[in-house]
């Protein structure tokens, strides 16, 4: 499971592109994280070059 | 419903091309764009080459910052090569202004006669009976459009490459994480500066591409898998480094810009049932340099043109779309494949290392001015970087 800081984000989409199952959809202003499509491989998180992807833990999920 | 004989889905530089010679080709094309001002946000260090402007048709302009006297290479211990003094023919090309270059190129497509629909959001494809249908949110309303060709360019997360089924995944190894700080008031050159080494940049470079007056984009890539942290700390390190510091002391940044850069090399095909993709979407990118306008445009011709000589049949198929695939390959695909073993080979060299080949390198003279030439080069001062080097070198 992934947080995105969306202050930090900068939607450039760099994520996106390298998610396997397609969890990141972003858009010029959303950014929508379906958490049951990731299959917890955090190359995301390398990726973004802002470091707005943070992991989380599965049972803070239920919070949202 | 509507009807056209090409849909392009995104207004960048590959995108306008593609739909700037479909149209010239004779086709009905549409040009989808969904945001609200073409060439914005810029994802880009912006250099050019003079050969893709000539590939374009279009020269000096409101649209290039600064014609680029020199490229300097700077070795992880600070040793440097001017490429000007080390190859037969220099010709760099330009740093762009991209705002006003990705507009440009939207005004060659209209010309041409393409429509150009922005904030038209492509939202999925189907095909029926030998056409594809885009659907497409226009200012969040649906509609959808039937067409003969889908030629996607929306870049480096490509849905038309998803929707049509395109193996377009990129592996922690495929793409540089990019930042870059457009800054002004500070000391730059005529030059563009390529810092290359772990200490700067993990995996990739940082660099300094001059806009003119004090104005550079200054970014650095790193490759996800050997870098320790987000690109934008190794970028802010850069700035405070002991030998530069003082060059950016007095600057501001006026833009922050980020993206990912695919440099897998190319997809093996671009093409599908109905459907061509063009720059980014098709990976058509340098895998050295992270550079992709020229690539890209000249692969977006080729679609575009493309696009026109098959109207005239009734077939769409991935097969009759085949030779799309075999003349951007042979333009620009076979050789960005022999650069990606030349990336793989760049990911192992030690920073120690990269400092040798630079002293050697300076003595070189009479170099190719192109990414290969220059790896044969540096090659040839040291047997060990050339036996690595040997199945791009062939």
């Amino acid at each position: 499971m992934i947080q995105i800081n969306l202050d930090k984000c900068l939607r450039c989409g760099a994520c996106a592109a390298v998610c396997e199952k397609n969890a990141i959809d972003i858009s010029e202003f959303n950014v929508i994280y379906d958490a049951s499509r990731c299959n917890r491989c955090y190359i995301c998180v390398k990726t973004c070059p802002l470091g707005a992807i943070a992991k989380r833990r599965e049972a803070e999920v239920g919070g949202g | 419903m509507e009807e056209a004989d090409v849909v392009v889905v995104g207004a960048g530089p590959a995108g306008s091309t593609a739909a700037r010679f479909a149209a010239e080709s004779g086709c009905n094309t549409v040009l989808l764009e969904k945001r609200a001002e073409i060439g914005e946000p810029v994802q880009c260090a912006e250099g050019v080459s003079s050969k893709a402007l000539e590939e374009l048709g279009i020269g000096e302009g409101r649209w290039t910052a600064k014609r680029v006297e020199n490229v300097k290479l700077i070795s992880p211990s600070g040793i440097t090569v001017d490429l000007k003094q080390n190859v037969r023919a220099f010709d760099f090309g330009y740093v762009l202004e991209r705002k006003i270059f990705d507009k440009h190129l939207g005004r060659l497509a209209a010309d041409a006669g393409a429509e150009l629909k922005l904030c038209c959001k492509a939202t999925g494809l189907s095909r029926n009976d030998g056409r594809a249908i885009v659907s497409y949110e226009e200012f969040g309303d649906p509609r959808e459009v039937r067409t003969k060709i889908v030629i996607g360019a929306d870049g480096v997360m490509s849905k038309v490459g998803r929707w049509a089924g395109i193996d377009t995944h990129l592996g922690p190894n495929d793409i540089e994480s990019g930042i870059e700080y457009e800054m002004v008031d500070i000391d730059v050159r005529d030059e563009i500066e390529m810092f290359v080494g772990a200490c700067y940049a993990p995996g990739g470079y940082a660099w300094i591409f001059p806009k003119g007056d004090g104005r550079a984009n200054v970014g650095l890539g790193v490759i996800p898998r050997v870098a320790r942290r987000p690109a934008i700390e190794y970028l802010d390190e850069f700035l405070q480094h002991p030998k530069l510091a003082h060059r950016f002391k007095d600057g501001a940044t006026i833009e922050v810009k980020a993206g990912g850069i695919p440099v897998s090399g190319p997809l093996k095909s671009a093409v599908a049932d109905n459907v061509m993709l063009v720059g980014d979407a098709a990976r058509q990118v340098n895998p050295i340099t992270g550079g992709g306008i020229g690539s890209s445009v000249t692969c977006a011709k080729i679609a575009g043109r493309v696009a026109g000589e098959v109207m005239a049949g009734n077939d769409f198929s991935r097969k009759s779309l085949a030779i799309y695939d075999d003349r951007w390959i042979e333009a620009i695909g076979n050789y960005h494949w022999k650069l990606v073993k030349a990336k793989d080979v760049y990911l192992e060299l030690k920073d120690e290392e990269l400092d040798h080949i630079a002293k050697a390198f300076r003595t070189i003279s009479d170099v190719e001015f192109n990414t290969l030439g220059i790896l044969r080069a540096m090659s040839s001062t040291s047997p060990k970087l050339l036996w690595k080097l040997r199945k791009v070198l062939v």
